[in-house]
């Protein structure tokens, strides 16, 4: 019974989720719903603090760093929730739904971040994404969403087919799924050279480069984040990148560094064309969605870097880079969501002029995607640079720096649209207060963040 | 003095744009705008004043943890050579908001918010004594600058704003990556004073110095990667030029001298003959393209090519006199094109034309207008008596030391800029009075004036006691040479300096 200790505040979110649920068929009010979905969320949260150790042999597990993880994924979560309360598109009849489905797929990724063993990755990661498919499509009238939603489940369910394949494979070759023992088993020359293994291996790598839409396996990516509903691309643009860079980071890094050097080789390969690709596709996108989806394939190019490395220092690095990431990113679909046809760039053009603070949030969060001073994303991206110099990687970095400076043309055209054109078409704000303030606080959060660091980096 | 005058003078500009955030009425912005930029250069005041010349080591430091898990400072201070740019930096914050009184109607707000914010980011860059904390701030430069001449500069704005974002954007990463290079063989340290006590290996010198001295020469702009310099100026709205003139440009030079020589003294011996050439080039061709602009304040822009063409000849001769030369150079060429850009922006804001054909004749009808322009124009030349005469003479005297042809070259370039400055004047003060403005014009007004004055007043300052300010830089130029280039310039320590002191 002791063992069920470790991964309580999971179960106690998916209970949380079927209450919900339930209750759904009686009561139909969003904002109790929402409340008790986000009280559930921080109980999950805190809960966790007090639960470091081991569990179920060593297949799953919690540190500080565990903890953090989960953190980012369950004040995305949060934001998403607060964000959606009065997004009317999305009807009350199936407001219960979609809070219950955000909670699983948040069960998903905290079972992904705490797991050490495959078999466990692979369950987190199953539940993560069937919930994320059904929330893709869930403007179910709109084609563009059934599209998005469709794409993401047949690429997906490949991917996943995939990486199961993969680890019987690599079971078949270590006789064991947890990241220790293959670690351990690497030992041996037999293992190491037995194709068997190595097929796994490079399965594993190709799961995790769909589902965290590394080029060139990012097809889904433009099509998903523009045809789901706003909140559930910034929900899918943070939350499951946090879950994925950091529980496949550890299998990587964790069981793979006894071999590391081919990995690493591929890794490298798939950084290059993820920062490039990106952020030359990124450049000529005139939906925003798509150009922050795309922006957004870039920037899991750089974190690439914190893996590349191999080592913990990288990692951390790639935590620190994820909660900036989180920060600007739901920023950003934060403005895209408040406007009335948000995802067009044209709706942009002079937007100062109508909503000169909202323009200037909007500019704050470019500035921040691009990387310039004094923003959290400059000082994600000078930790992430600073590890991968220190891992040997110069060269690497120079590619990413001269991807950045790629990125500020795209990042400083929406700038360009809002501070230097007229507008073509009416903007409007469609949210409430409540919203606008929570953008806001991020804004400012993206400023202290980048003006203090030491608040985050330790 | 026991309070931080450096981080206050940092602190001022920011505080007030956040007052401004919340104001409605375009003359309380403006208001405060300028008594936050003159409260800035009251207190940045007293480091004209407290400054000890005889040394050459920092002063008025303050030393706090930033990002301790990588050691990265809040370190600010001033040497002989970064004190004066912070008093250059604060006085030209106040003449440019001062130019825009009634030039800028629209989103007031904002630009007043983007002037102070540029300050804090420029004074930043000239005290920082962390490469971090100095990165961040030349990065957070871009910002206020881009939406400067982008939201409200000329017809062509947008373009000009993209060209120098990612002009001195892409100068500028590669310096990062440099600078986290030097953090590691530096023993994990962004101090800027212990990265300049490294012996570097040279191969890895020559590297890292191409890295910095790129960032360094677009933002000077060398020849030839200045093509962004002449669309940001001409397209800037006045304030914006003359915070590019007036101090943008400088940080290039600044660079150099603070990190590229210091950092990487055999390198800058491999690249000093190609600099030089360089910036020979910059000043007779700068010169030559000059020449035949149409446009008023494209003229002077490209004229700025060839002055720092000057200022940077002046610092790569590693003499002391053409070194010193260069520093007051910089000086210089930010209060006399800081001050010809204000009165084009004058008389463009009455005419809006800045076609030169346009002009002419305005001799007997604006004559406090003429009064500033002739005095100013007598200043770029470099009359005997005006700043530019002092710091061109002592760039020439280092050229001629270190190489005569180098001086040969660039006399021509004194030759120029006498030609078009004087054809400029021809073409606007005499002759008739074009039939499209005549209407429009009317003389300078009082806020005008005063706008002007210290700026003429610091002319005559300097060029009549240019050993006042020589004297700031003296100790740490000398310094400079005498640790990392000893052996190659002893020669050249000359009297020379003994007589201008």
């Amino acid at each position: 019974m002791m063992t069920f200790k470790i991964i309580a505040p999971e179960l106690f979110l998916v209970a949380c989720s079927i209450f919900i649920f339930l209750s759904a068929l009686f009561v139909k009010n969003r904002k109790t719903f929402s409340i008790f979905a986000i009280l559930g969320l921080l109980i999950t949260g805190v809960w966790k603090y007090s639960l470091y150790g081991r569990g179920f042999g060593l297949s799953f597990s919690v540190d500080p760093f565990d903890v953090l993880g989960s953190w980012i994924i369950i004040l995305i979560a949060i934001y998403v929730i607060l964000i959606s309360i009065d997004d009317l598109v999305i009807p009350d009849t199936s407001y219960g739904e979609y809070l219950t489905l955000i909670l699983t797929s948040v069960v998903g990724m905290l079972f992904m971040i705490g797991s050490r063993d495959l078999i466990v990755l692979y369950l987190g990661l199953e539940t993560l994404s069937l919930s994320l498919y059904i929330l893709c499509s869930f403007y179910r009238r709109d084609e563009l969403s059934s599209e998005a939603g469709l794409k993401y489940y047949l690429m997906g369910t490949v991917a996943t087919a995939i990486l199961l394949y993969g680890i019987a494979l690599i079971y078949g070759a270590t006789g064991t799924t947890n990241f220790y023992e293959i670690a351990k088993s690497l030992s041996t020359a037999k293992v190491v050279s037995d194709p068997m293994f190595i097929a796994g291996v490079i399965a594993v790598i190709v799961t995790f480069s769909f589902k965290s839409s590394v080029i060139p396996f990012h097809a889904w990516t433009p099509d998903t984040y523009q045809g789901a509903p706003t909140p559930i691309t910034a929900f899918l643009a943070t939350a499951p990148k946090t879950a994925l860079l950091l529980a496949f980071g550890r299998f990587f890094v964790g069981s793979l560094i006894p071999i590391w050097v081919e990995p690493k080789t591929a890794f490298i390969v798939l950084s290059i064309l993820t920062m490039v690709g990106g952020n030359l596709l990124a450049l000529s996108q005139n939906n925003i969605k798509r150009m922050l989806a795309f922006s957004s394939v870039s920037h899991v190019g750089y974190m690439l870097l914190g893996i590349i490395v191999g080592t913990q220092a990288g990692l951390n690095a790639i935590l620190t880079y994820l909660v900036a990431y989180a920060v600007m990113n739901l920023g950003a679909f934060g403005v895209v969501f408040m406007l009335k046809n948000g995802d067009d760039m044209n709706t942009y053009n002079g937007l100062a002029k109508r909503y000169p603070y909202l323009a200037g949030i909007m500019m704050i969060f470019m500035f921040s995607l691009a990387g310039i001073p004094p923003t959290v994303g400059f000082i994600a991206k000078f930790q992430l640079f600073l590890a991968a110099v220190n891992g040997g990687l110069t060269s690497l970095v120079i590619v990413a720096v001269l991807m950045s400076i790629t990125s500020a043309f795209y990042y400083l055209r929406v700038v360009m649209n809002m501070y230097m054109k007229e507008p073509t078409v009416e903007a409007e704000v469609v949210s409430s207060d409540f919203t606008k303030g929570l953008v806001l606080s991020l804004s400012i959060i993206v400023i202290v963040l980048g003006t203090l660091p030491s608040i985050f980096i330790h | 003095m026991n309070y931080p005058i450096l981080s206050l003078t940092l602190l001022v500009p920011v505080i007030g744009a956040i007052l401004i955030l919340f104001m409605k009425n375009s003359t309380l912005i403006k208001s405060t705008a300028m008594v936050v930029a003159l409260i800035d250069f009251f207190i940045s005041l007293p480091l004209w004043f407290l400054f000890d010349k005889g040394s050459h080591a920092m002063q008025f430091v303050e030393i706090h943890p930033w990002i301790p898990l990588i050691n990265a400072q809040y370190a600010v201070g001033v040497d002989g050579i970064s004190v004066l740019f912070v008093l250059l930096s604060t006085i030209i914050t106040v003449i440019s908001i001062s130019v825009s009184w009634k030039a800028i109607n629209k989103k007031v707000k904002e630009f007043f918010i983007m002037i102070l914010l540029m300050e804090t980011s420029m004074i930043g860059v000239f005290v920082s004594l962390d490469l971090l904390l100095f990165y961040a701030f030349w990065e957070a430069m871009l910002v206020p600058m881009f939406l400067l001449i982008g939201v409200w500069g000329g017809p062509n704005r947008v373009y000009a704003s993209i060209k120098f974002v990612l002009f001195t954007f892409a100068g500028s990463v590669l310096m990062l990556v440099s600078i986290l290079v030097l953090y590691f063989t530096g023993g994990h340290t962004f101090n800027i004073l212990e990265l300049t006590k490294l012996n570097l290996p040279v191969n890895m010198q020559i590297f890292l110095f191409i890295a910095f001295t790129l960032a360094f020469a677009v933002k000077v702009p060398m020849f030839p990667l200045h093509t962004w310099l002449p669309d940001a100026h001409t397209e800037a709205p006045t304030a914006g030029s003359v915070i590019l003139a007036g101090v943008l440009l400088k940080l290039g030079a600044y660079g150099f001298l603070r990190f590229s020589m210091p950092f990487f003294p055999e390198a800058t011996m491999i690249f000093l003959g190609l600099l030089q050439v360089l910036s020979v080039v910059a000043i007779v061709y700068g010169a030559f393209v000059t020449l035949k602009q149409t446009d008023l304040k494209r003229l002077i822009a490209y004229s700025s090519v060839s002055h720092m063409g000057f200022i940077t000849l002046g610092l790569f001769t590693l003499t002391q006199i053409g070194m010193l030369g260069g520093i007051l150079q910089m000086i210089n060429h930010g209060i006399v094109t800081g001050a010809l850009f204000c009165l084009v922006g004058m008389i463009y804001e009455r005419t809006h034309t800045r076609q030169i054909s346009d002009y002419g004749g305005l001799k007997p009808t604006l004559p406090i207008f003429i009064l500033f322009y002739t005095f100013f124009t007598l200043a770029a030349i470099g009359l005997p008596g005006t700043n530019s005469f002092m710091g061109e003479f002592l760039i020439l005297c280092g050229a001629f030391l270190r190489y005569v042809p180098l001086g040969a070259f660039a006399v021509i370039g004194v030759l120029l800029g006498t030609t078009y400055m004087i054809w400029l004047y021809y073409r606007v003060a005499y002759g008739n009075l074009n039939e499209k403005i005549k209407d429009l014009i009317y003389d300078l007004g009082p806020r005008e004036i005063i706008t002007l004055i210290p700026l003429l007043l610091l002319v005559l300052y300097i060029g009549f006691q240019p050993d006042v300010f020589t004297s700031y830089m003296q100790a740490s130029v000398s310094n400079l040479i005498a640790t990392k280039f000893s052996s190659a310039m002893a020669v050249h320590t000359l009297p020379l300096v003994g007589w201008i002191r």
